[in-house]
């Protein structure tokens, strides 16, 4: 397996995908809207090992349309983690869900949502994470929750070998990988 | 860091705040629909000419095959912060969503106008690597996608924006939650 600068190439064993998931990246999901177009945010999410958690402002649309058409697509990416000191080193790791959206809590103050926007405010605010979000905690949220049916994860800059397309002009897998 | 500033600025970002993000060097979010209709994200990188968005894909890539499929398309671009400018000002979590049509322009090919595009991005996404990735890959086949953006919204900083909150719920109000 090629090592440099493009780092090591091939899919996540589940303990490093759940070190990566517990670090402070950022969910993309993507969802469809009234008009059957797809929609992208960045949210915060919670992972519990199984399923994905999200805790969602009122009046966002995204919330509306994951109630009303569940199925869900997301992607949790960066470029590069070096965070050696945390045991946390990853050439764009990658990870990929698809699944249905459950709805848990409809809008509301002061439900289950709070203990999981606590535990994400640590991740992603720092240790006071939880005394910052004091301001906002009278604001109805939605809970939602994705066991994903399809979960892909991937790390290192190189090409998976499925998506080479070998030609006589061009140099081979190996040749461009081995270096 | 203080509770204030740790938020930034709050609203959308400017025209010469969401160009000069645009030109940095943060990954596009792309989502498109499978052929189930089910949503799906990846990133991707990007370029943008200042009204359109260029994406160029591997032959095999799933993403291009739906959008060849689907046209319709929606992307986020989103950031920490933005890269800081000659004075050293920057801009907090930096946010832009559009949706729009997206268009093969190039149906897989080698040597096409998609070579122009990719070396742009390289240097980029890669700095010095970026010539050294892409002259070992020119061989492979790549789409060349551009999605012209219907609807463009920005935001930037982490509070709330106004629309967002619900008054009257027995909690602080929203200027007293942002410290107005």
């Amino acid at each position: 397996m090629a090592r440099n600068w493009r780092g090591k190439i091939g899919s996540m064993e589940p303990h490093r995908r759940d070190l990566f998931l517990a670090g402070d990246s950022l969910v993309r999901v993507a969802a469809i809207d009234d008009e059957g177009r797809p929609y992208v945010l960045p949210l915060w999410y919670h992972w519990d090992g199984e399923a994905f958690w999200f805790v969602i402002r009122e009046r966002a649309a995204i919330a509306r349309f994951m109630r009303d058409r569940p199925s869900i697509g997301l992607v949790i990416d960066e470029m590069e983690i070096d965070d050696p000191e945390h045991g946390r080193q990853f050439a764009a790791p990658k990870v990929f869900a698809q699944g249905d959206a459950e709805l848990i809590e409809a809008p509301n103050v002061g439900g289950s949502w709070v203990g999981i926007a606590e535990k994400m405010a640590i991740r992603y605010l720092g240790e006071h994470g939880p005394e910052y979000i004091v301001p906002t905690l009278q604001q109805p949220r939605w809970l939602f929750k994705m066991v994903p049916d399809v979960l892909k994860t991937w790390e290192g800059v190189g090409w998976s070998k499925k998506y080479w397309v070998e030609s006589e002009e061009s140099p081979s897998y190996e040749e461009v990988h081995a270096s | 860091m203080g509770k204030d500033d740790f938020r930034g600025d709050m609203g959308g970002l400017s025209d010469e705040e969401m160009n000069d993000f645009l030109s940095g060097n943060s990954l596009a979010r792309l989502a498109v629909l499978k052929t189930d209709g089910a949503p799906y994200v990846v990133p991707v990188w990007y370029h943008w000419d200042g009204e359109a968005l260029w994406f160029v894909g591997r032959e095999r890539s799933a993403w291009c095959k739906h959008i060849a499929n689907d046209g319709r398309t929606a992307v986020v671009i989103d950031s920490e912060h933005s890269d800081p400018d000659e004075s050293g000002q920057r801009v907090e979590i930096p946010k832009v969503v559009m949706e729009g049509q997206s268009e093969v322009v190039e149906e897989p090919n080698v040597g096409g106008q998609w070579v122009d595009i990719a070396e742009k991005m390289s240097y980029r996404y890669l700095g010095p690597n970026g010539p050294t990735y892409l002259t070992s890959t020119l061989n492979q086949p790549r789409w060349l996608i551009k999605m012209t953006p219907s609807n463009i919204k920005s935001w930037k900083g982490v509070g709330w924006a106004k629309r967002y909150w619900v008054e009257g719920t027995g909690g602080p109000s929203y200027e007293e939650a942002h410290g107005g």
